[in-house]
């Protein structure tokens, strides 16, 4: 158990660190045509994105009536976060709507 | 613009501390999800020695899930690769959005920022940059050190005390990530010179995970979601940029 558990961590933590700094490390060094580079600039956005929707997906924390919780209390955040403009603020709204809206929520 | 109430976003100081406290927000979503990777961790049988192991030297909090329930299956260790590198595929592509802020840096820069990069971390520090900041080393070393302490010594608390808490505390501290994202995509949008092709971006890969969610696992779909998602506001950047219709106007 124990010489497979550090084998197992071994070849995780090899493949995650390559994938981590590998396009950092060789692509820094190059001046990427303008097609690649718009790509790029869209990369963040793309993949918050897509983490959201599997979020809500697959954790959309369904009240009795089927109202998703999760959508609802993102919602809020997005609504603070427009008027606050702070990510801390943000946070905390969601973690506090997303409890109350779980209570509240028929 | 009215300073007083805003988080010193733009006048940020580019020192170590600065950095540090650039990744408070994200403190919330790493203490709740790095508690609950550790807690499952001790529920599967691991030791607290061996939990705080794979978070820092995996340092990724959907692996290391993965890894635990892959080994309670008795999956063999080319199978565990190989889902880990599926569920990290992402940082491929956040990586390389990184490379080109990076580009005449020393390559000892680079390495840190790459091995410490995660999905928040990610997010906070392209937000920085696009802002116009850049990303001036202390201040990386900060965000990704702040991160990777709390990640570390949450999952050791989570190993140590997870049987004794509610469930559902842990539920509603998990959203804490989600707001995140949902902070994070929308300063994005607002600071971006370009918000429409990144509602498109943001538009696209959402449909398309919605899409091929019943298809194919998870962390492939989020691969192919971000490609596509990036790959149509490439395209119609490129068409505007040859002096096609401007019908794609900031409006957010």
């Amino acid at each position: 158990m124990a010489s497979s558990f550090l084998l197992s961590l071994l070849g995780c933590a090899v493949v995650t660190v390559l994938v981590r700094v590998a396009p950092v490390l060789l692509l820094s060094h190059l001046a990427f045509p303008a097609g690649v580079r718009a790509w790029l600039t869209y990369v963040p956005a793309a993949v918050m994105a897509a983490i959201l929707a599997g979020e809500f997906l697959h954790h959309p924390a369904l009240s009795p009536a089927g109202w998703s919780v999760s959508l609802l209390a993102a919602g809020v955040s997005l609504g603070v976060g427009l008027l606050t403009r702070s990510l801390f603020l943000t946070v905390l709204a969601g973690v506090a709507g997303y409890s109350l809206l779980g209570w509240a929520v028929p | 613009m009215s300073g007083a109430v805003r988080p010193p976003r733009r006048l940020a100081p580019d020192g170590f501390r600065a950095g540090v406290v650039a990744c408070l927000p994200t403190v919330l979503g790493y203490w709740s999800i790095g508690f609950a990777a550790g807690g499952i961790g001790t529920v599967s049988g691991f030791s607290p020695l061996e939990v705080v192991g794979l978070a820092t030297v995996l340092y990724a909090g959907s692996a290391q899930f993965l890894f635990y329930s892959l080994v309670l299956a008795q999956a063999d260790t080319l199978a565990l690769v190989l889902a880990v590198l599926l569920v990290n595929g992402r940082y491929v592509l956040m990586s390389a959005a990184l490379a080109p802020f990076f580009r005449g840096r020393g390559w000892g820069e680079k390495l840190a920022a790459g091995l410490l990069l995660t999905d928040e971390t990610f997010g906070v520090a392209v937000q920085r940059a696009r802002a116009g900041g850049g990303l001036p080393f202390p201040w990386l070393l900060g965000l990704n050190l702040g991160a990777y302490v709390n990640w570390g010594v949450a999952n050791l608390t989570g190993a140590l005390l997870a049987r004794h808490l509610p469930e559902s505390m842990l539920e509603a501290l998990g959203f804490s990530l989600t707001a995140m994202f949902v902070g994070l995509l929308l300063f994005t949008c607002l600071e971006s010179q370009t918000r429409g092709l990144e509602l498109v971006a943001i538009a696209v890969a959402a449909i398309v995970v919605l899409a091929l969610a019943a298809l194919a696992p998870l962390p492939l779909v989020l691969l192919v979601a971000t490609t596509m998602g990036a790959l149509a506001s490439a395209l119609l950047a490129l068409r505007r940029a040859r002096g096609g219709r401007r019908w794609l106007r900031p409006s957010c």
